[in-house]
């Protein structure tokens, strides 16, 4: 069977032209007509000639009960006959529309051969059916495009997929790289270097100098490294939530900063954190980089003072941990730019630091499904919150 | 005789880069005066103080805390227009196409040097100055 140019409507309006029926109704209905008349003329006819055919009938008056019964009776006739016939014609449509509807259904809906209509489709729904054909013809279509729009889209998907696999593997390589092709020569590099300075006084006092510079920028790399490191961690770690005791992992940032707080006499306030539902390790990058900021831009003026804590609203299971300390702060206009990867608001001889605090910050909770928020202005203090879930008992 | 490169200004964040900058451009003997800026917002403030003297070539780092390289460009721009001096040259690390055509924006960037700055870079800088006082 040759296949239907589909971008072309099921049904060619020629080829099904209505005419026959409708010409076949006109003669029904022109025929009732006649018959209609026709007894009414015979009915008229009886009663003014009826006498003089030598019928013996009644001469009851134009007007008389007797005469209008009778054309009366004879409509009612005529009616019925008509009431009749519509009643047959409707049960034809019916089945017809039956017929059609199960011809048509969803099941069929890629056979074009099922969207022309058949002659008894014709016969009963001569106004109707060809737009409703049309209309099928478009839907089928509509549908079909819409299909092959998803398969593409499935396939594309899959493209998609498979290339997402290969660039997560490519970072995952890179990452390797960074962690040991880019450190083997600074190794390397740092070792010379320890030789040639510890030839001591023999340099001169500049060439001293630029030893020193250099090892600052030695150990300055293998910072940075570090900081790429930490950050594709981030990116790929599996995220696994389980209940964190938030106490002891920011006891345990501290500790790691103990030196430095006491250098600073920092006042650090802790209130009871208690337990959040959180990866571990991704947290753990967020407090320790959240308190390494509160250490940084500290503000001389004052002497620094760090709290942290969690709020949760009553009835709730949220647990925002709050960590505020009242350092220089950042201007409105800069809020983006810190969040943005090795951007600084200061140079590196004046805040050392990887470029990276609040973007990891951002970044875990990203990766938590939590919300993040940073509320600060300068001379006022930074505050970062993390909203988190407290772990079900 | 005026030595070939005036007055030079270079901003940039990193202390240490600066210093090497102010010894080769000191011992090539181009420059009279080497300004030194770390922030381009507080280079940018003193240029509009106008300073005597005016610097002749700024280098000029892209990537630099708070107002960035393309900032400075943009906001010097706004105050004075683009005349012919100074002549800016932009030192990279490493210069996408993006910071290109960003940079060629600007009438007043005259070049692009990657770091880090050598000698044989002066001597470009000392070309280009030529051709610009020419025109």
């Amino acid at each position: 069977m040759p296949r239907r140019d589909p971008s072309k409507p099921a049904w060619d309006g020629k080829r099904l032209t209505l005419q026959p029926t409708r010409v076949g109704y006109r003669i029904v209905l022109t025929m009732l007509a006649f018959v209609c008349a026709f007894t009414f003329l015979i009915t008229l006819h009886d009663h003014f000639f009826g006498a003089q055919n030598g019928i013996a009938v009644q001469d009851h008056g134009f007007f008389s009960a007797a005469t209008l019964s009778s054309a009366i009776v004879t409509m009612l006739e005529v009616l019925i006959a008509g009431m009749a016939a519509l009643f047959v014609l409707q049960q034809v449509a019916f089945r017809a529309m039956d017929k059609m509807a199960k011809r048509v259904s969803v099941a069929h809906w890629s056979d074009p051969e099922d969207l022309v209509p058949t002659g008894e489709e014709r016969l009963v729904f001569p106004g109707v059916v060809k737009s409703i054909f049309e209309t099928l013809d478009r839907m089928r279509q509509e549908a079909r495009d819409a299909y092959k729009q998803m398969e593409r889209q499935t396939i594309y998907t899959a493209q998609l997929n498979s290339s997402l696999q290969q660039a997560i593997e490519e970072r995952s390589e890179l990452t390797h790289a960074l962690s040991h092709d880019l450190v083997t020569p600074l190794n390397s590099m740092d070792m010379l270097l320890s030789e040639v300075s510890s030839q001591g006084d023999a340099l001169g006092p500049e060439t001293a100098q630029d030893l020193a510079d250099m090892q600052s920028s030695l150990d300055r790399l293998r910072t940075q490294i570090d900081a790429v490191k930490d950050y594709a961690f981030i990116l790929d770690k599996a995220v696994q939530f389980e209940p964190v005791d938030l106490d002891a992992l920011v006891e345990n940032a501290l500790a790691g900063m103990a030196l430095q707080i006491a250098d600073l006499g920092a006042e650090i306030i802790k209130g009871p954190l208690g337990t959040v539902s959180a990866d571990r390790a991704l947290l753990s990058f967020f407090v320790t980089e959240a308190l390494a900021n509160c250490l940084a831009f500290r503000d001389a003026k004052r002497p620094l003072q760090i709290t942290i804590q969690t709020q949760s609203p009553p009835g709730t299971r949220e647990a925002r941990l709050v960590i505020r300390d009242n350092g220089i702060g950042i201007a409105p206009e800069y809020h983006d730019r810190v969040m943005r990867l090795f951007q600084r608001l200061h140079t590196y001889a004046e805040v050392p630091g990887r470029g990276l605090g609040l973007p990891i910050c951002k970044k875990v909770a990203e990766r938590l499904g939590a919300d993040f928020q940073l509320h600060s202005a300068p001379d006022e203090g930074t505050t970062l919150t993390l909203k988190l879930k407290r772990s079900l008992p | 005789m005026k030595p070939p490169l005036g007055t030079v200004m270079v901003i940039d964040d990193e202390e240490l880069d600066q210093r090497q900058y102010r010894r080769i451009l000191s011992r090539s003997g181009l420059t009279r005066d080497i300004i030194q800026f770390t922030y381009a917002d507080e280079a940018l403030e003193w240029l509009l103080s106008s300073p005597d003297p005016a610097p002749d070539l700024i280098l000029l780092d892209i990537n630099i805390p708070r107002m960035n390289g393309f900032e400075f460009l943009a906001a010097l721009k706004n105050a004075v227009g683009e005349p012919s001096s100074p002549v800016i040259i932009m030192l990279t690390t490493s210069l996408s196409p993006d910071d290109q055509a960003r940079a060629s924006a600007f009438a007043s960037v005259r070049g692009y040097f990657h770091k880090p700055l050598t000698e044989a870079h002066l001597a470009e800088a000392v070309e280009i100055l030529k051709s610009v006082s020419a025109a």
